[in-house]
């Protein structure tokens, strides 16, 4: 459901990785700083690409510079920033540009990933249903709390709920496998 | 449990997080504004090509078109980063060799797309309906600008297109009323459209479009919000059908899951208040012997039903007979105004409730000695201020012999 417009006025809880900011005079260098890492790992764990985070975080900065006037007056710009991101993620735009990336990459190197202990949790989340791997993302990469989870998405709380319980319980389950298969080794 | 696979969980995250994060390569707030700067400046020339397309001088005209399609419109062609779009290294991160971001992504062309560009391109659309003439196409559709006589059945652009963020992606999109005409009446769909990074227009899918249930769509308007506003009617006003008739509401309808959905209003039209399904059946009529005038006697037994569950204020029935008989006795009281004098034998009577039946027994008089068959027919009427229609027309009249 990515069909609501941002919640722009709902602060982030305490103490979450992405700090209110002031509401006037935003830097837009500063903010782009500030979120362009925390954005990339969550659409990374969404996509399980990071160049193509990459892609799309940098792609939602654009739109937010384009109408930077308007975003850096909201309470919660990162809001808008993520929301943007996160439908980039799952649109057309998306699909119009693999094929561009791909062959783009095919003369670039590769990010350099990390090592491959790394991957067993981006191969769990692809294990994952979109709607349960949003979620799970959004929860612990992300730090929103349900209801801002459920805002973003445009779902009762109770839906939140059982995303992220069953989300968690078949991440558990798959990597405690990985693990059991690695201890064996 | 839940708490110890939350541990877990987040545990790995965490590892994620550290692990992952030195390798994020940001392009920077500089290639933001870089490729800002160059979608403004593509935008500006694609305004400069309009305003000369306007003046219409044909060799300015033509330096335009150049101009505009100055960007290959196939996609693999046309995306390939050109040494004047490579950034300067602006960012410490972008001096080594860059993960993909680092070349300024290649514009998305606006999706806000004019009445003049909708009718100039050659656009692909959602399907119609199976019925429609196979003159109502969808590939490579040069649109009608209508309105007006148009004599086949083409595709015909409705009034002027909205826009606004329809999937929430920070950019505009089209939205716009297409109508292809089927025998009397017109087969219409909404249709929302976006570019691709090639700059060519897209059908990003059908709203809604007018099918049995949904026979008309009049108006639609894009919200701040990005749903779309649907005026839906349950009868096209056309070709018989009286403007008063058709039931009217607004619907609206969001992008969601890669479709186009209804989120709010009403989904059903429920019964038509201005619309009954009247019946009638006549027995023959048998005339008596010949009285002292040399007239004859007979009875007509007309049954009326409203086959509806909506009433019916005011019905007429009428028989249909050669001259020379004429309305007496039975139960012409009941019709308003009584008895009908000289001329159509005719009886409004009313109401008729939903699923009501009446049977009437008129007394007739025959001066002549004729014989044959008549027809009787029912007619809703209703009233001026409210008036009633009956489209299914196949039982409203019976035919009876007389003799």
């Amino acid at each position: 459901m990515m069909t609501r417009e941002p919640r722009l006025r709902v602060p982030p809880p305490e103490g979450t990785a992405e700090p209110p900011e002031p509401p006037d005079g935003i830097d837009f260098d500063g903010f782009y700083h500030a979120h362009f890492r925390s954005l990339t790992l969550q659409l990374a764990a969404y996509c399980g690409d990071l160049s193509q985070a990459q892609d799309l975080v940098q792609e939602a900065f654009c739109r937010a510079f384009a109408r930077w006037s308007r975003v850096s007056r909201y309470d919660d710009p990162v809001a808008w920033v993520r929301h943007v991101a996160w439908n980039l993620a799952t649109s057309r735009w998306r699909q119009l540009r693999t094929a561009h990336s791909w062959l783009r990459r095919q003369r670039e190197e590769h990010v350099p990933g990390p090592g491959p202990d790394r991957v067993a949790l981006m191969a769990a989340l692809a294990q994952l249903p979109t709607s349960q791997r949003r979620a799970v993302v959004l929860h612990y990469l992300a730090d929103l709390s349900v209801t801002q989870i459920a805002q973003q998405e445009g779902v009762p709380e109770g839906t939140v709920k059982s995303w992220l319980h069953r989300g968690r319980a078949a991440l558990a389950a798959e990597l405690a496998t990985t693990n059991e298969v690695n201890n064996h080794d | 449990m839940t708490e110890r696979d939350d541990i877990l969980v987040t545990s790995e995250f965490a590892a994620f997080r550290a692990a992952y994060s030195p390798a994020v390569r940001p392009a920077g707030p500089a290639a933001v504004r870089e490729t800002i700067r160059q979608r403004r400046r593509r935008t500006a020339v694609v305004t400069a090509a309009a305003v000369v397309l306007a003046v219409a001088i044909p060799v300015g005209a033509n330096a335009a078109l150049q101009r505009r399609t100055g960007r290959p419109p196939a996609p693999a062609q046309s995306i390939e980063p050109t040494p004047s779009q490579t950034l300067p290294s602006s960012t410490p991160t972008t001096a080594s060799p860059t993960p993909s971001t680092a070349d300024p992504t290649p514009a998305t062309p606006s999706g806000r797309i004019s009445r003049t560009q909708l009718l100039a391109a050659r656009l692909d659309l959602p399907d119609w309906p199976w019925y429609v003439p196979k003159t109502c196409t969808t590939a490579k559709v040069r649109l009608d600008p209508g309105p007006g006589v148009i004599g086949d059945s083409v595709p015909v652009l409705l009034g002027d297109p909205d826009y606004g963020d329809l999937d929430g992606d920070g950019g505009a999109e089209t939205v716009a009323l297409v109508s292809c005409r089927n025998g009397e009446a017109q087969v219409k769909q909404v249709v929302a459209f976006d570019r691709d990074v090639g700059g060519r227009i897209r059908p990003m899918g059908q709203i809604v479009g007018t099918f049995d249930e949904l026979p008309d769509i009049t108006e639609f308007s894009v919200r701040a919000d990005g749903r779309i506003r649907v005026r839906v009617a349950d009868g096209q006003a056309c070709c018989g059908t009286p403007g008063w008739m058709p039931q009217r509401q607004w619907r609206t309808y969001a992008w969601s899951g890669g479709r186009f959905r209804q989120v709010e209003g009403p989904t059903s039209f429920g019964p038509n208040p201005h619309v009954v399904d009247l019946a009638i059946t006549a027995d023959d009529i048998t005339w008596g012997p010949k009285g002292a005038d040399g007239t004859r006697t007979g009875t007509a037994v007309v049954i009326v039903r409203n086959l509806s569950q909506v009433p019916a204020s005011l019905v007429e029935v009428h028989l249909r007979m050669q001259v020379g008989t004429t309305a007496d006795g039975g139960d012409w009281a009941a019709c308003q105004g009584g008895p009908p004098p000289k001329g159509p034998i005719i009886c409004r009577f009313g109401p008729l409730g939903p699923g009501a039946t009446r049977t009437f027994r008129f007394g007739l008089r025959n001066s002549n000695t004729s014989s044959g068959t008549g027809i009787a027919e029912v007619d809703p009427i209703g009233t001026e201020a409210f008036p009633l229609s009956d489209p299914s027309r196949e039982n409203n009249e019976d035919r009876y012999r007389y003799r």
